[in-house]
This record gives structure tokens, sequence and C-alpha cells, in this order.
């Protein structure tokens, strides 16, 4: 009796000082997370890593829709269809009414820099990792940050860039900590950057890289920059490379080919869906037309009218993107471009090359260049195609309609210092394209936070 | 080794007895009887002071005492609830003597011992603020939550039971939120373990979710103590924040083996029904609506009613003779009569070196909610064992298992559609027998009959100890316990009312062990010098796996189990977390000649929860008491019986937020068919605990020998260092870190009071509490935090600096326009009413979730065998916001909603004075957020009232049973209140503390009616 009474005694003061003697013993680490500690401390780390950054990029508020869409309210190329009601920030858009707590502008800000962020904190990892595969993979793997974080910059800045001012967003390239409070850069500094990234991805990147971004994605985006830039000449040259490289081909039979969860030979870069896991869900939500699902948005009457009037024909519409992706029922013009759920989303396909190059040559005195660009995209839309001459407007229109709702119109008008209107005759509501009215407002929440940032507008 | 103690004991042992029998002793005699009401006491002890020579007085009252030596000597009597008496007497040798003693009754309990954490102390000698709850209605009353009990009982706690449904989760709040973001929620600990609360599942919709302490038979509790202030629960340190509340099981005692058998059955009802429109008033008040805002004709209103009620086969009078004819009354379908019952049988005892209590359980309630059932079936086993003198070793084990099968209500289904989205003019079946518009999701009938929920539940809760006596005042007392839950969930949805039938299993594992060391020492120097000290530790691990299957594609309807579909339809997730505390823990108490008492404890808490340099909290305290009775000057006035004044000053900490929060992650995701990682949150390496200080004084009295009894506390806390989100700046690709920013104060006092109105007989006792908290945000960096951005589901409430935590910003209703009929709002700029709605300019600051004061009062009357209580909650002065009022009063009639009554007295034409504006189909006015459905909470509600019947013992012997009793009682049976919602005691949600106070068709209260027995013998 007594030895037992001792064995609990000893055992009790024993295991009183396992536990004192012990850290461990309230230290854990998640199993069903992983501590960033460890998390990019191997190739296959930063692999996974690259991977979640492309996950975030289909988030609904980037390139799963409203990084897209955001520009075809502001410039009036869609209307209410009124069969699905319009969320408040969906309105204050149409408005041009924009909040700074507008959610749409807020999260698209969030999840962009989220992403940029992804990718700054693998870039810096890459020089930590000593294993054995990283020195075949680092090249590519920062290539391919580096192409997002482009990517991304420039489509942010866009929307959130003051016109009057030159102030851009802020333009980070290392992880930030929580206190970082970065004040916005200029709209010189992002395309300086941007085009160094893109120049630099070039190099990096492989020529196929299984549906991520390749060089000659990184080539088409930069053709893109240097287009918005003013650039044509670098611009027309980057396009040309992508358009002689032969890896693409446009569609022929089918144009809502581009529109599918596979690839058309047509892609150069997408935001890709698999089933169960689609990119597309925003873009869903608002152009869906299909018996059970009614859209938020049809077709402007605008946007139908230049369907109509810019195909050189009279009579009919001949138009094979109209003909295979507007449905008109009872008066509205429904697209059906997004009707497929599991869609990949196109960022960049070689039609919009052809297109850039066209207006490049253009700018640059070579009419008979910009003519035959023009003429692939027209000929492959069925519309007839120019003969001796074309001017900046047919180079709009044409644009219009090949990348339409594909987020190209409105920072292409603003481009073009094209003033922005009510469609509707009753209003008299013109905007400047470089109004106050048309910028997306920095998050009131960040403004809070970070006193080095600053509004745009009064 | 054993034999030799064995014969040294023998030897000693023989030795006593020899030296006895030739001793010169004689015998004492006696009886011991009750001062008031004359009845003998049986088992009281009796003890010559200075020896061990001491008997218990027998099932009469009568003792004997042999072997008394002889010479003047002591006699002590004590017995539980009497104040103890000694008396001198000379024995001579050989006479047998006759000493009877009348013990009066000790109203107050001062020699009662209440539990502290890691030890016990006499009441008399707390100086810190406890409450010990009458716990003796559990047994009665109906309940599924021990919590309950609680309710109205204890000053400074207060209690929401948050809806009427079987099993429904009970709000506890120990003087005020103390965290903004943090549980708030007190520790809860049963025989030294501490316990897994809260939520046991994922499912969302279900108002009453999984609640783990219903896992408890609150018939197996003896006793519940509530540790208030610092002093108390700093013992606990870094979970002593939000208060402890330290359950302790029922025990055995030594003697014949006592039966008890339970029983009682009884009925639910709802307690009030919320008043909404029937078919005809309903189609009157939509026609209102609708041709107010010119929608267009009577034919157009019918021929657009949405889920199909117009049917285009027939002709439009055929359609309107339909629908004017039809009338359902959703929430009836949803409610039903509630019914319940108990039974528990259980047998304790023992032996002078064993003692047991063995208990089982059974509990099965029926809910007023259609669906709603629970199940409880609970055994529990608690021995202790004296293997010398030296050692004492023991096990308590409950073993709970609970069949829950639940239904969805509020906003997502049952009875809360019933009420809203379910129109009066849509029948239940078609004519043909199959259900109407089943896939609208407003049919819920089809839905609960479509749906089914349950949840398998398994607890096991106990713990082994030993105690080892090392010298006379020093025990080392080992307790190794454990808390696991195994929960198996399984729901199927079916193709009644969806496209596809689905399914899901859930399975979750809780393991929860804890081991506590302590050393107790207790010694009393010089007779004046009380010396108690106690240093311990304590260990803690908690680890939650959880794994969930869905599937959907069933091949066949009879197949529910989600591992039936085919692989590619199946999909699964996984939790798991896992927190450790690690404590040492002292306590030192000095009590000088019975009157200075003084308290000093500290505890030094790690937890798993911050990083490395953060992990280790100091929370001590110390207490002062001083017994003003006992000094000389006070023994002249006689009508203060008892008089102590204590104070206690200290520091605790609340450490409840999620796991792993000061480090960064990444979570696990895929894109285009490949693995990959994303960073779910930023490192926060400062994130360390959050501190509550509090001062504490208070007074306990006693008055015409306990009579009246009472006391007051003054309290103040203030938690610093709050754990909350804090906003960054989303370039970081985050919104905001945990980090500690907050500072928030809470004050108020407490009064509690018993009268022994009538002693005797006839006794009646008025036990009162009442208590008022104020509540105070200080700081919280200028952030605004609504309830969505501050851990709660929606957003009306708002935590900001100045104000009560979850009072409201809402714009401020001014009425409606009698010339107009539009509602009006104060333009705060002006000062001046406006039928515009803008809420960044006009909205204040408004309303208070928490009363500004709460309690409870009991009257308890007996007569001979007869008893009966009454018992009455009350909360003053809360505020309720009813979130689904800005739908149900002209909103939503527009969109299909059943509207609220008060909708038949709109506006009508100019002139008209009324709070209901007009009725319009497409009115948004109505549904924004005003003071118009800010109302007040307050209630006074006679909680329960208990009728019962003892039968006279003379009867029971004869039938040979110690007791038997009949009772009745009934529940929430009167409530006085001005607010118009179903319920005034309500809760949405219960786990934020920004979203208190808010009800969004929310499920109703029930009051039952129960009748029992109880036999023992």
């Amino acid at each position: 009796m007594k030895n037992l009474t001792k064995i609990i005694l000893i055992l009790s003061i024993a295991i009183a000082f396992i536990f004192s003697s012990c850290e461990k013993s309230i230290d854990f680490q998640p199993t069903t997370e992983i501590n960033s500690g460890f998390a990019l401390t191997s190739t296959s780390g930063l692999e996974t890593a690259v991977i979640g950054a492309y996950d975030r990029l289909q988030s609904g508020y980037l390139f799963g829709g409203r990084m897209w869409t955001s520009g075809d309210i502001l410039a009036y190329n869609v209307k209410k269809s009124g069969e699905y009601a319009l969320v408040y920030e969906e309105i204050q858009m149409m408005n041009k009414e924009m909040s700074p707590d507008n959610l749409i502008t807020v999260v698209m800000w969030i999840d962009g820099y989220w992403a940029i962020n992804m990718v700054n904190t693998v870039i810096e990892a890459i020089p930590e990792v000593k294993d054995e595969y990283i020195e075949e993979a680092k090249g590519r793997i920062e290539g391919e940050c580096i192409f997002i974080r482009a990517l991304v910059n420039f489509e942010m800045m866009r929307y959130f860039q003051n016109l009057k001012t030159g102030d851009a967003i802020p333009l980070l390239t290392s992880p930030t900590t929580i206190d970082d409070k970065p004040s916005r850069a200029s709209v010189d500094g992002v395309y300086n950057q941007v085009i160094a990234d893109l120049q630099r991805a070039v190099e990096l990147l492989p020529e196929s890289n299984s549906d991520r971004a390749t060089k000659w994605a990184a080539k088409a985006l930069l053709s893109r920059v240097y287009f918005y830039r003013g650039n044509y000449q670098e611009a027309a040259n980057a396009a040309t490379e992508v358009i002689e490289s032969n890896q693409f081909q446009l569609v022929t039979d089918s144009v809502i080919k581009n529109y599918r969860t596979e690839l058309s030979e047509e892609i150069i870069f997408a935001i890709m869906s698999t089933v169960g896991d689609a990119s597309c869900g925003a873009l869903n939500g608002f152009f869906r037309k299909v018996s059970a699902s009614a859209p938020k948005f049809i077709l402007s009457d605008k946007l139908v009218k230049v369907f109509l009037f810019t195909s050189g024909y009279t009579d009919t519409i001949a138009d094979k993107r109209y003909n295979e992706m507007v449905l008109p029922i009872e008066g509205k013009a429904f697209t059906t471009k997004f009707n497929d759920r599991y869609m990949s989303v196109p960022l960049i396909r070689l039609a919009e090359l052809y297109l850039t190059r066209g207006e490049c040559r253009l700018n640059l005195g070579d009419m008979a260049g910009a003519i035959e660009d023009i003429n692939v995209i027209r000929e492959r839309a069925t519309i007839k195609p120019f003969e001796s001459s074309v001017n900046l407007n047919d180079f709009y229109y044409e644009r219009a309609k090949e990348l339409f709702y594909e987020g190209d119109n409105f920072h292409n008008r603003r481009r073009l210092h094209k003033t922005i209107k009510d469609p509707n005759p009753n209003n008299d509501i013109e905007f400047e394209w470089d109004d106050y009215a048309l910028m997306f407002k920095i998050p009131q929440r960040e403004i809070d936070v970070n006193p080095n940032l600053t509004q745009n507008g009064p | 080794m054993i034999k030799l103690i064995r014969i040294i004991l023998i030897t000693l042992f023989s030795g006593l007895m020899f030296s006895a029998a030739f001793g010169q002793t004689s015998v004492i005699v006696g009886k011991i009887t009750a001062k008031d009401s004359n009845e003998s006491l049986p088992g009281a002890n009796i003890i010559i002071q200075g020896t061990t020579i001491g008997v218990s007085s027998d099932i009469n009252g009568e003792y004997e005492l042999e072997n008394a030596p002889v010479g003047e000597q002591t006699l002590i009597v004590s017995f539980l609830g009497f104040k103890t008496v000694s008396e001198k007497v000379t024995i001579n040798p050989g006479e047998k003597i006759t000493v009877n003693f009348v013990l009066g009754e000790d109203l107050m309990l001062l020699d009662d011992l209440v539990v502290i954490g890691y030890g016990t102390k006499r009441r008399k000698d707390i100086t810190s603020s406890i409450s010990k709850i009458d716990v003796s209605e559990i047994e009665e009353v109906p309940m599924t939550n021990f919590e309950v009990a609680l309710q109205g009982k204890a000053a400074g706690v207060q209690v929401t039971q948050d809806n009427g449904m079987a099993g429904s989760p009970v709000t506890i709040r120990v003087r005020g939120t103390a965290s903004v973001m943090t549980s708030s929620q007190p520790l809860y600990v049963v025989d030294g373990v501490p316990i897994i609360t809260g939520n046991l599942t994922t499912e969302s919709g279900y108002c009453d979710k999984s609640n783990a302490l219903n896992l408890i038979n609150p018939n197996d509790i003896a006793s519940i103590e509530v540790l208030k202030d610092a002093s108390a629960a700093a013992i606990y340190g870094a979970r002593g924040a939000n208060g402890v509340i330290l359950i302790t099981t029922k025990k055995g005692k030594q003697g014949k083996t006592k039966y008890n058998f339970s029983y009682s059955s009884g009925i639910s009802k709802v307690n009030h029904i919320l008043g909404v429109l029937d078919g005809q008033e309903y189609l009157r008040a939509a026609k209102e609506a609708w041709f107010n805002s010119d929608m267009g004709t009577e034919e157009e209103f019918y021929s657009k009613l949405p889920f199909g009620i117009y049917n285009n086969d027939l002709s439009y009078e055929e359609n309107k003779n339909i629908i004017d004819n039809t009338g359902t009354d959703w929430s009836k379908t949803m409610l039903r009569t509630g019914f319940q019952q108990t039974a528990n049988l259980s047998a304790s005892g023992g032996t002078q070196n064993t003692i047991f209590y063995i208990g089982g359980s059974y509990n099965k309630t029926n809910g007023i909610i259609v669906g709603n059932d629970f199940q409880r079936l609970s055994g529990k086993i608690n021995l202790e064992h004296t293997a010398n003198k030296r050692l004492k070793f023991g096990v308590n084990l409950g073993v709970t298992n609970r069949q829950y099968v639940n239904v969805p209500t509020g906003w997502a289904g049952g009875l809360g559609t019933a009420q809203s989205r379910s129109l009066p003019i849509m029948p239940v079946y078609n004519d043909d027998g199959t259900y109407f518009a089943p896939k609208s999701g407003t049919n819920v009938v089809a839905d609960y009959e479509d749906r089914k929920y349950k949840a398998y539940t398994t607890s096991i809760l106990g713990n082994l100890y030993a105690n080892y006596q090392i010298h006379s005042s020093l025990t080392f007392r080992t307790e190794f316990g454990m808390n696991n839950i195994y929960q198996l969930e399984r729901k199927y949805e079916g193709t009644i009312t969806r496209e596809e039938a689905n399914g899901t299993d859930r399975r979750l594992t809780v393991t929860n062990w804890n081991t506590n060391n302590t050393f107790n020492f207790n010694k009393t120097f010089k007779e004046k010098h009380n010396v108690t000290a106690m240093a311990g530790m304590s260990y803690q691990r908690y680890k939650q796996q959880g794994l969930e299957l869905f599937g959907a594609g069933f091949p066949n309807p009879a197949l529910e189990n989600p591992t039936n579909v085919p692989n590619d339809r199946k999909s699964t997730s996984g939790w798991e977390n896992e927190y450790a505390f690690l404590s040492f823990f002292g306590r030192m108490g000095y009590i000088y000649n019975n009157r200075y008492i003084a308290t000093l404890s500290v505890r030094n808490d790690g937890s798993s929860r911050f990083g490395t340099d953060k992990k280790w909290g100091l929370f001590p305290a110390a207490s002062v008491g001083w017994i003003l009775t006992e000094e000389n000057f006070m023994q002249n006035v006689p009508v203060i019986s008892f008089l102590k004044l204590r104070g206690s000053y200290g520091k605790t900490g609340n450490s409840e937020i999620p796991e792993y929060r000061y480090i960064g992650v990444y979570y696990i995701t895929e894109y285009n068919g490949e693995a990959g990682i994303g960073i779910s949150r930023k490192e926060n390496p400062n994130l360390h605990w959050e501190e509550t200080t509090q001062l504490d004084i208070g007074l306990d009295f006693g008055l015409l020998d306990g009579r009246i009894s009472g006391g007051f506390d003054y309290y103040k806390r203030v938690s610093t260092d709050v754990l909350l989100n804090r906003n960054i700046p989303a370039t970081s690709g985050f919104t905001s870190v945990w980090d500690n920013i907050g500072k928030m104060e809470n004050k108020g006092f407490e009064i509690f009071l018993t009268s022994h109105n009538f002693i005797g007989e006839f006794s009646w006792i008025t036990a009162l509490n009442v208590s008022r908290n104020q509540n105070k945000i200080i700081n919280l960096e200028g952030q605004i935090l609504s309830g969505g951005d501050a851990g709660g589901t929606f957003g009306n409430n708002y935590a900001q600096e100045g104000h009560p935590i979850g009072a409201w910003r809402l714009v401020e209703w001014a009425g409606v326009d009698p010339e107009t009929g539009q509602d009006l709002f104060i333009n705060q700029e002006t000062g001046e009413s406006t039928t515009e709605y803008n809420f960044e300019r006009d909205a204040i600051v408004v309303g208070n979730p928490y009363p500004e004061f709460y309690g409870g009062i009991n009257n308890t009357l007996a007569y001979k065998g007869f008893d009966f209580s009454f018992y009455f909650t009350f909360s003053y002065g809360n505020d309720i916001y009813r979130d689904d009022g800005k739908f149900f009063e002209g909103g939503n009639i527009g969109s299909n909603w059943n509207q609220m009554t008060t909708v038949l007295d709109a506006w009508q034409k100019p002139g008209d004075i009324t709070d209901q504006s007009q009725l319009l189909w497409n009115s948004s006015v109505s549904t924004y957020n005003t003071t118009k459905y800010l109302d007040d909470g307050s209630y006074l509600r006679l909680k329960s009232l208990t009728f019962g019947y003892t039968f006279p013992e003379e009867l029971t012997r004869k039938l040979k049973f110690d007791k038997i009793r009949i009772y009745f009682v009934a529940t929430n049976i009167w409530t006085l209140t001005n607010y118009i919602g179903w319920d005034p005691e309500v809760n949405r949600d219960n786990s934020a503390n920004v979203t208190q106070g808010v009800t969004y068709l929310s499920p109703p209260q029930a009051k039952t009616y129960n009748i029992g027995i109880n036999l023992i013998f």
C-alpha cells in the first residue's frame, strides 16, 4: 500500500517537472494550413504558391468578372436586363456615383494586392531554396511571378489611376508587412515597372507552360501595354513576334470556341477553369442566358448598333460574332458569350494582337499593313473587308465588337480621349474621358488606415 | 513492508482498545433537536473536544456515546445547516448522564463549504465575490441545459435562453461583456476538468446549434459556484476573465445505501404567437399596396402572384375564387404541443472506506417546433476510496449519449419562413395531394418532409484523482481528467424540394484532457493565526478533428448515405485544431483571530495561442476581509449577527481567439487541376493576452440572527489589450490582423438579499437579487466595427468608442406624415424631419442590447408537507432590434412576404394618425434600418412555479420509503412586456459579442407544465 502511495507521489511530481521543463507542450503547428515559415522552403512549395497566385486571379473581382465588366458598366455598354436585380454597388457604377466604399472597387483592390503580395513573397523566397530542383525551376517561377505582377498592376492601374494628376496605385515589388503604408506611385512609374517586368518575363518564361504564363503571353501582354502607353512601334513589334511565332491560329469555324473550358488555338493566355472550379462565376452571373438563368445585363442598344452598322453590309447582320453570341429575345439582346459555366477566361487572344498591330501601323503611316490586319479579323467575322483605306474609328469599332465584354472598350475609349455619353436621349449626360466620375475611388478603408494615400477627386 | 505496517497498526489499535477498556469511562446519552421545528436531527456529529471519540445521532436524533473519559469535557455538536454548539460536562466514573442539544438553524450557512477552484473554503472566510447557486430546483424544473438553472439566481450573472427549442444555447455573461471579438462566455469546470463548450456543428441554419453543454445531465449536479471577481477567478488566470462556473457532481455519503428515483413528464407550448396576416387580411393589404403604387389592375395583381399561386390553366374568376378562399396558417404547421419526460435513478452510500454515487438518467424532449427532438441517456459513477489514513483516491465518470433531431429555423427556413415568405394564400397541398410549389422554398411543410438532420453525440467526462496526506497540515492532490466528444451528423435533402438530392456525413472528434497537481497546506498557529497555502500546476490539451463527406447524385432515393454516390460526386473537407494551456499557480491565505482575512493568489499561464515570446502571462490577485461581528465592540449590537467587509483587486486574462493566430499561414487550394497554396493570414508575433483588471468592494451581512441576510458588491472591470481585428492597409493583401488594441470597461453593482420571513412549521423564504452593469468601449483606435467585422454574421449593431458594445447605428424615425402617409426621418444636420433616408448623414448611435438592471425574485413557502415556490426573473432597460420588422411592417409586402397585423392600420388618407406608413408595392423606404424597429426589451417573467407535497413520515415509513414527494412545475407561464415580437428573451446569434439583442424570425420561447414524483428508499 505504501508503495502505491509513493508511486503516485513520484509520478505526479515527475509529471509536474516534465511539464515545467517543456515549452513544447504548448507549441503546436496547424495541420490543415501551412505555417508561412515553412511554406516556401522547397521548390515544390514555390511551385504551389505560384498556383495559388493564379488561383486568386479567378476571383470574381479580378479576371473572374468585374475586372472586365466594370468598364462596360461605366461605359454604358450594358443595360439592365430587368430580370435579375442589380446590387447597390452595380447601381452606383451604372449611375457613375461610385462611393469610396463601393464593394466592387474595394475587393478588387484587396484581391489584386493579395496576388501581387503572393508573387512578391515567392520572388523573395527563391534565393532561400537550396534543393536539387531549384536550378531548373527558378527562372520560370520568377517569370510567372513577375508576369502576374505586371498583369495585375496594369489592369488595376487602369481603373484606379488619377488621369488628372498622374497618380497611379502603390507599386509594390517586395512583400509588405502588416504595418507598411505605401503611397501612390506615378502612372509613369507603374508603366515602367510593368514593362520592365514583362521584358524580363519574356526572357525567363518558356514557350509552352501547360496553360500558364509563357514567353508569348508575356510578349502579347507587353504589346497591349505598349499600345496603351502610346508606344506604337514597340507594340507592333511585340505583336508581330507573337503572330509570326505560329504558335497561335485564329479560330475559323465557330468563334464561340474561344469561350470554352478547353483553350482554342487562338488563346495566348487565359485564366483556366476546370469542371467544378470555375473562373467565370461572376461573368455567368452578369450575362449567362439559358432557359432558367436570368442575367443581370443585356447589350446596350449602342453596342447592338455598332454590330449593325459597321459590317459593311446593309441588308442583314452578317457578323459571325453577333450571330453566334448575341441572342435577341423580345427586344432584349442577350449575349451567350459567357454561357459556359466552366469557361476559361481568355485574357489575351491572337485577334487582339492583329487589331493592336493594325492600329499601330495606321498610326505609324503603314496603311496597307493596317488594312491587312483589320481584314484578318473582319474576314474571320464574315463581314466586308476594307479595300483602300481604313481610319482610327474603324479600328475603334472593330475592337469594340471583337473584344466586347472582354475588358477593353472602356479603357480604349479613354485611351482615345472619347467622351462617355449616356445613350438615353432623355438624360443629357456626357463625361469627359478623364472625368473623376469614371475613376475608381481609392477605398475609404484604405485611406483610413494609410494616411499616405490620396483620393481621386475632391 | 505492508505486513510490517499492518502488524504495527494492529498492535497500536489493540493497544488503544486495551487502554480504553481499562480506563475510567462513562456513558453519555441524549437527543438532538432543531430549535424552531422541534424536529429530531438524525446524522448530527457529537464529538468530545480534543479526542477522536465521537458518534452520530440515529434516525430519531438520539445518540449514545460510550467510553467517555471522566473529568471535565467539552462536547461539540455539529450538523450541516445548523450552528455548531458546544457544552461543558463533568463526567463521573461509571455514570450515565443525559445531555440534550437544541441546535439553532444556521440561516446564513456560514460554515458551509464553498468550492473556490483547487480547494474549498468556509463561506464565512471568503473575501472574494462568489455566488453559490441553489441547485435544488434542477431536479424538478424541466430543462435540457443546466445553465437554465442559473437564470435569475445569482447577482451579476446574466442568463438568456436564446430560444425555446429543445437544447437551445444559453448566453451567460458574468458582470457584462469584457471583450469585443473573443468569447465572453465563462469558463466551465466540472469536478476540476475544464469542459468543452460551445457549438459542435458547422451546419448552418439551425438556430439551436449542437450545444456541448447539454451533454451534462443536470441531475448529476450537486453544486454550482460562480467565481465573479478577480480574486476568485484569478486562480484560473488566463481563463478567468469572463468568470468561472465550477460544477461539482454528486458524491456518496457514508451510511446505508439510498436509492433515489424521480420521474417527471409534461407538455410544452409556444408562449406567444406573432400576429401575422391571414389570407383575407393579406390580400387586402397586398392589394392596397398594389393599387397605391399604381401597379395595375386587380386582375394583374392576381395573375402576378408568385410560386404558381395563379393557375394559368384556369380562368381569372376561378383563380380569384380559389385564392380568396385559401387561408393557411403556416406558423401553425411548424408548431406543436411539445412533450418532455425525465427519469432518474441513483444509488448512493458507502462504508467507512468507500463512498459511491451511481446514477442513470434519461431525458426526452420533443420541442414546440415540429421536428425538434432531443434525447439524452447518461450514466454517472463517482467513487472514492480511503485506502489508509493518508491516501484517498477516486473516480468521477459520466458518459452521455445524445440524439438530436433538428430543423432549420430563423432565416434558414422552417418556422422562420412560415411566418414570412410562406404566404397565407398558398395552400400546403395541391388537390391531388402533392405539395404545392415544393421547390419554391416557401412550402415549409414540404421542406420539413424532405430534409432529415440528426446528430448522434457521445461524451465522456470524468477524472481520476488521488489525495495524499503528507503531514497533518499538508496534502497533495493529483487529478487526471478528460472530456472527449464524438459526434456523427447525418443530413439528407431529397428531391421533393430540389432538383437533385444531396447528403452530408460529418464526423467530429474532440479530445480534451487535463491534469491538476496541487499541494494544500492548512494550519492554525497559537489558535489565532490560520495559514492556508496552495501551490500547483495544471495542463490542458484540446484537439478537435472534423471530417465531412458531401455527396450528390444518389443512384436511388432509398440510399441516403453519401458514401453511396458515385466517386466524382463526392467531396470531402476536414479541419483540425489544437490548443494547450500550461499553468503554475499558488494561493496563500491568512486569517487572524477569525476576523482579519487576507488572500493572495498568482497564476502563470502559458498558451499555445501566442508566439514564442508572448506565450506566458502572469495573473495576480489579492483580497482582504474584515469580519466586524467578531470584534468586541460589535457584540453590543445584537441586531447585527454578521458583518463582513471585503475588497479585492486583481488581473485575469482572456485568450479565447481561434488557434494559430500569431503565425502567418497558407491555405491549400487548387487551380486548373493542380494543388496550390496561398497566404491566408499574415503573422503577428506581438499577439498576446487580453487582460482584465477588476476591483471589487463588497460586504456581507446578517441581521436578526441571520433571518435577513445579504450583501452588496461594487465592481469595476477594465479590459485592456483587447484582442480584435485591427484594420490594416489592404496593400498587404489583407484587411485586418488580430491585435491587442482595444480597451473596454464594465462597472456595476449587485445586491442580494435573503429573508426568512417565517421559520418553523410554516416557513417562507424570499430571495432577491438585482444587478446593474454598464459597459463602455473606451478605445478601438477609432475603428467602428460592425457585427460582420467583429465576428458576427450580420451588422446592425456596432462596436464603437464611447458607447456600450452592440449599440446600434440607426436613422431616427419620426413617425408617419399624416398628410402624405410617408415615413419621416430626422435630418441630424437641421434637426427637421424629412422623407429622405440618408444613413451617412443621419445615423445616430442608439440603444443598448444589455439591460440596465436584471435579476430575480424567488419565494419558497412550506407548511407541513406542502411547499410552494414561485420565481420571477426580470430584465430592464435593454433594447431589441427587430431586424425582421423592417420587412414585416410594409417593407416587403411587394416582395411576397407576409406582414404583421400592424399593417392593417396603414395610412389611408390625409389626416390619418398612424405608425404605419402607406403601404406601397415597391417601397424601399420601409426596409431601411431605423429606430422604428428598435424596441424596449424589458420584461418581468414568472420563470417557474412549483407546487409540491411530501408525504408524512409515518405513511412513508409504512410504505418502506424514506421520502415520497409529488410536484407540479410550470415555467414561463406569465410575462409582462411591451415588446411586440415573439418573445423578449431572444438572441439571434449568441456567438458574437457585438450582435446581441437582435431578432430575425427567431424561434419563440416555450412554456411548460410538468408533474413529477420523487422517491427515496
